[in-house]
């Protein structure tokens, strides 16, 4: 894998930022073993979509950044990831969690829509400059055109409103609409989970009754029954709680 | 926290770094 193109994918931005959705969660309220009370189904979709894009890294699998197979890669990726988006939404305990579900979708479709149409995220080349040093452009994969995700912004590039137009300065980054939604989406999804585990052991007050869960994600995480004993602890706790109360 | 739900905790703060890979697109530039 090429240092320099992993560089530009944001891996320390995305450990950092989840991070950040962690604290804003405690401060909440929750706790980090709430972050559990994320349903998830459908996982090997997610993984899917995630092995297309990186297997772009692979010189063996890569494939024409200019050509229609890049954009079929693409395009299953982000179907994958929608399909993922859309299974776990359905199976969400809770209303905070499905909206915050319902933001990263928002976020998805602003992004795949702008990716589809330009065979890859348009970059606007004035929010580089401001988010950037002239040797860090000099240097960028964008630049001599190999950069598999993203492609530089022209006068003939669609939705470009859409595209990395957003400078962030202190990460040296530019982002698009999608990006911001996608991130709000995420800090909504991880603060709202790592609450529910306190409402659900009785801990705090919920502000707005937890639905009952879904029949089928009653067996638990990724679709197995390995949280079914923690569901019952917490049951009973909440139980208790109003035994005492 | 047990070392069950320790794990549970980190695949799923991995999924979620899946999804934004997969799904977001921000791009360095460099500082």
């Amino acid at each position: 894998m090429h240092r320099r193109e992993w560089d530009q994918q944001m891996p320390e931005a995305y450990v950092a930022g989840l991070g950040f959705a962690v604290i804003l969660g405690r401060m909440s309220g929750g706790r980090l073993a709430g972050i559990t009370q994320l349903r998830m189904r459908s996982m090997w979709l997610l993984w899917l979509a995630l092995a297309l894009q990186l297997s772009q890294y692979v010189p063996v699998l890569r494939v024409d950044p200019a050509g229609a197979g890049h954009r079929v890669l693409l395009g299953l990726s982000y179907a994958a990831a929608a399909l993922w988006l859309s299974r776990s939404g359905a199976v969400q305990p809770n209303r905070g969690l499905r909206i915050g579900l319902a933001i990263i979708g928002l976020g998805w479709a602003l992004n795949a829509t702008v990716v589809v149409a330009n065979n890859g995220m348009p970059v606007s080349t004035a929010a580089s400059w401001q988010a950037g040093t002239p040797g860090a452009l000099a240097n960028s994969t964008l630049e001599r055109g190999q950069m598999y995700k993203h492609v530089r912004a022209t006068s003939a590039t669609r939705l470009q409103p859409l595209g990395d137009v957003i400078p962030l300065r202190s990460l040296h980054a530019v982002a698009s609409p999608g990006d911001v939604i996608l991130w709000l989406g995420v800090l909504i999804t991880v603060a709202a989970a790592m609450r529910l585990d306190r409402v659900r052991t009785g801990q705090i007050t919920p502000a707005s009754p937890a639905a009952p869960l879904p029949a089928e994600s009653r067996t638990g995480w990724r679709g197995t029954r390995a949280d079914s004993g923690h569901a019952a602890e917490t049951t009973a706790a909440h139980r208790r709680g109003k035994e005492v109360s | 926290m047990t070392k069950i739900t320790a794990v549970r905790v980190v695949a799923t703060l991995a999924a979620l770094m899946a999804l934004l890979y997969a799904v977001g697109a921000p791009h360095v530039v460099g500082g």
